[in-house]
């Protein structure tokens, strides 16, 4: 499902050039739950932006579902991203003065689906997530652990072929953490890849596989 | 449907600052609107002073010398003569139509059986009737054969009747001018302005003999037709230097004989009121730019207000262009909706203000702002909110989703 070669990617601050990544190879298979780990700085955030085409990238080759994700503009970025990727913060990130429905339906605003049919399916997956009651309500008045189902909800929408999810229980107690967890394992089972960036032992060790970044490199 | 919500949203969320911004915009319109309706008022103000006299009109009278010529001390007194116009019409080309006439301020008593009043006595020529536009409401005008005649008849102003006739129809009767009997064959209507006095027309050449004028004129008017103003400037000219060479004066005294050309004052006043209305228009255009700067000047808060919210859309598959449109509606909205305003408030005031003046005899007339010019403001108003939100809505679309989530 997604495919790396030798990635590279540095920023530019000021005068000097900040080496994030320096080759990366990556193969994560069709359904595969891995985990990403790694120190801050060791630049796990920034290999989810390139997988998520939130980022480019500098040197090497990027394949996602076998098309080859390189130099796209913002128009095409933004389009594969609709179509391909469901994204899960560790800050949420809810539209604030939407409630929870219209939050879950905006992705396929984008995708100009009807404003019928996309209700429709928001409340449906309000549903799986178990916060149809909630539908109305606005992000501030819900809980951590609801927010986060109303993104997972909102990540599903699409029907993505990858979940990334970076540091998705970062800001959860640790009761609320693994249900949101037991979530994104239920979705994996569906086939869908999931991808989850984390510092947590034991979220990382409920996945397939681990990656351990450092230095901007894969070290196991 | 959605975007309309959107919008909706996000003016509710500031809406003293957009109603604020919004405030100076339709305050711009309003502005311009009001102003523009001034100036047209203005115009037709003048153009209604002018309606009385044929534009393409000269009109030459005589004065006192002020310089020494070929020996003559100045102070000398000019008196017109009937061979002046004669000479003029045969030697000056281009002339449409042409009268002499005999003034009397003061105005002589005229009377009807035991009814008697004052009015203005004026000696004129059949052509006269082209120079001061003039209707003949009942009767005819003077003729021909009156001048030639010299038949005691007049054409009295139709206020006259009222006046002195009563119920009675004047045509036919015979009427007093200062002991003198003339026979009334006409009444007209003169579309002039109400000040002016009351008048009576008789053939110039019964009025010379009447009163013992001989073949003194007071004023030779003249009409140049379709000629342009550069013509009618040197028709002008060369009725000077024949009058100079006829009456001994020279042809550089100011004082000698006064010229009015009509066409001339016409141009000078409508050149200054253009003038006056490009200026009105460059002030109210400045006034909407400050406005709209405004506008630009809160989109640009707002996208940066929004900068976590648009990154968000991003990640979710919003194209930069479907941001761009988002705060582009959004300030097209506002400055619509506001110019909107102000170009209605504008359009009241105007319609007030033209029932306060309608029926006085002022130099400000119909102020109004015709349709065009609306919709040309609305227009205007459309691309101007454009333009206000280009730059902030380009900033909202070149917002990176990485930086704009991180900032959370």
């Amino acid at each position: 499902m997604i495919k790396l070669e030798n990635i590279h990617k540095s920023y530019r601050s000021g005068a000097q050039q900040l080496k994030v990544l320096t080759g990366i190879d990556l193969e994560i298979n069709k359904g595969e739950m891995v985990a990403i780990m790694g120190s801050s700085g060791s630049g796990k955030s920034t290999l989810l932006n390139i997988i998520g085409m939130l980022d480019g990238y500098d040197e090497g080759n990027y394949y996602l579902d076998d098309m080859l994700i390189k130099d796209l503009n913002e128009k095409q970025a933004a389009r594969f991203r609709g179509k391909y990727i469901g994204f899960v913060f560790q800050s949420f990130n809810l539209v604030n003065f939407k409630n929870a429905l219209e939050n879950v339906a905006l992705p396929l605003y984008y995708q100009n689906v009807a404003r019928k049919e996309r209700n429709q399916r928001a409340m449906e997956y309000l549903g799986k997530v178990g916060l149809e009651p909630w539908a109305t309500h606005l992000p501030g008045e819900l809980s951590g652990g609801q927010k986060q189902r109303v993104a997972v909800a909102r990540a599903l929408i699409n029907n993505p072929k990858v979940i990334l999810a970076d540091e998705p229980t970062g800001a959860l107690d640790s009761h609320t953490s693994q249900e949101v967890i037991d979530l994104l394992k239920e979705i994996n089972k569906q086939g869908i890849t999931v991808i989850v960036v984390t510092h947590e032992n034991d979220i990382a060790a409920q996945t397939d596989r681990i990656i351990q970044l450092k230095d901007g490199q894969i070290i196991n | 449907m959605e975007r309309w919500g959107e919008i909706w949203t996000s003016i509710k969320k500031n809406k003293l600052r957009t109603v604020l911004t919004g405030f100076s915009i339709a305050w711009g319109i309003f502005m311009l609107v009001v102003l523009m309706g001034v100036g047209t008022g203005l115009r037709n103000g003048t153009k209604a002073q002018f309606r009385d006299e044929a534009i393409h009109s000269v009109v030459i009278r005589s004065g006192n010398t002020s310089l020494e010529y070929q020996g003559l001390r100045p102070g000398r007194k000019i008196q017109f003569r009937n061979s002046d116009l004669e000479m003029i019409t045969s030697d000056v080309k281009g002339i449409e139509h042409a009268t002499a006439r005999c003034d009397n301020w003061s105005g002589f008593p005229v009377s009807y059986k035991s009814q008697a009043s004052s009015y203005r006595i004026l000696g004129i020529q059949p052509e006269h009737r082209f120079v001061q536009k003039t209707d003949i409401v009942s009767g005819r005008y003077i003729n021909e054969k009156d001048e030639t005649e010299k038949r005691k008849v007049a054409v009295l102003d139709e206020k006259i009747k009222a006046d002195i006739f009563g119920d009675e129809d004047p045509l036919g009767k015979w009427i007093s001018i200062s002991g003198i009997p003339f026979q009334v064959v006409g009444l007209f209507r003169d579309e002039g302005s109400e000040n002016q006095s009351t008048i009576v027309y008789l053939p110039l050449a019964t009025y010379q003999v009447a009163f013992n004028q001989q073949d003194r004129i007071s004023r030779i008017i003249f009409t140049t037709g379709d000629k342009s103003l550069k013509e009618t400037q040197e028709m002008v000219q060369q009725c000077i230097q024949r009058l100079s060479e006829i009456h001994h004066f020279s042809p550089e005294d100011p004082r000698a004989i006064h010229v009015t050309n009509m066409f001339e004052e016409y141009e000078r006043i409508t050149k200054t009121l253009s003038g006056m209305q490009l200026f009105i228009l460059l002030i109210g255009l400045m006034t909407i730019m400050a406005g709209l700067v405004g506008v630009s000047n809160i989109m640009i808060i707002t996208v940066k207000e929004r900068t976590h919210e648009i990154g968000i859309r991003k990640a979710l598959g919003a194209t930069p262009m479907s941001i761009m449109k988002l705060v582009l509606f959004e300030s097209l909205v506002i400055t619509s909706f506001f110019g909107y305003i102000g170009l209605l408030f504008g359009v009241v005031v105007l319609e007030t203000a033209s029932k306060f003046v309608q029926g006085t005899n002022a130099v400000f007339v119909n102020p109004e702002i015709d349709f065009k010019t609306a919709v040309g403001a609305l227009v205007f108003l459309v691309i101007a909110g454009a333009v206000a939100g280009l730059v902030p809505s380009r900033r909202a679309a070149h917002i990176k989703p990485v930086d704009a989530i991180r900032m959370n």
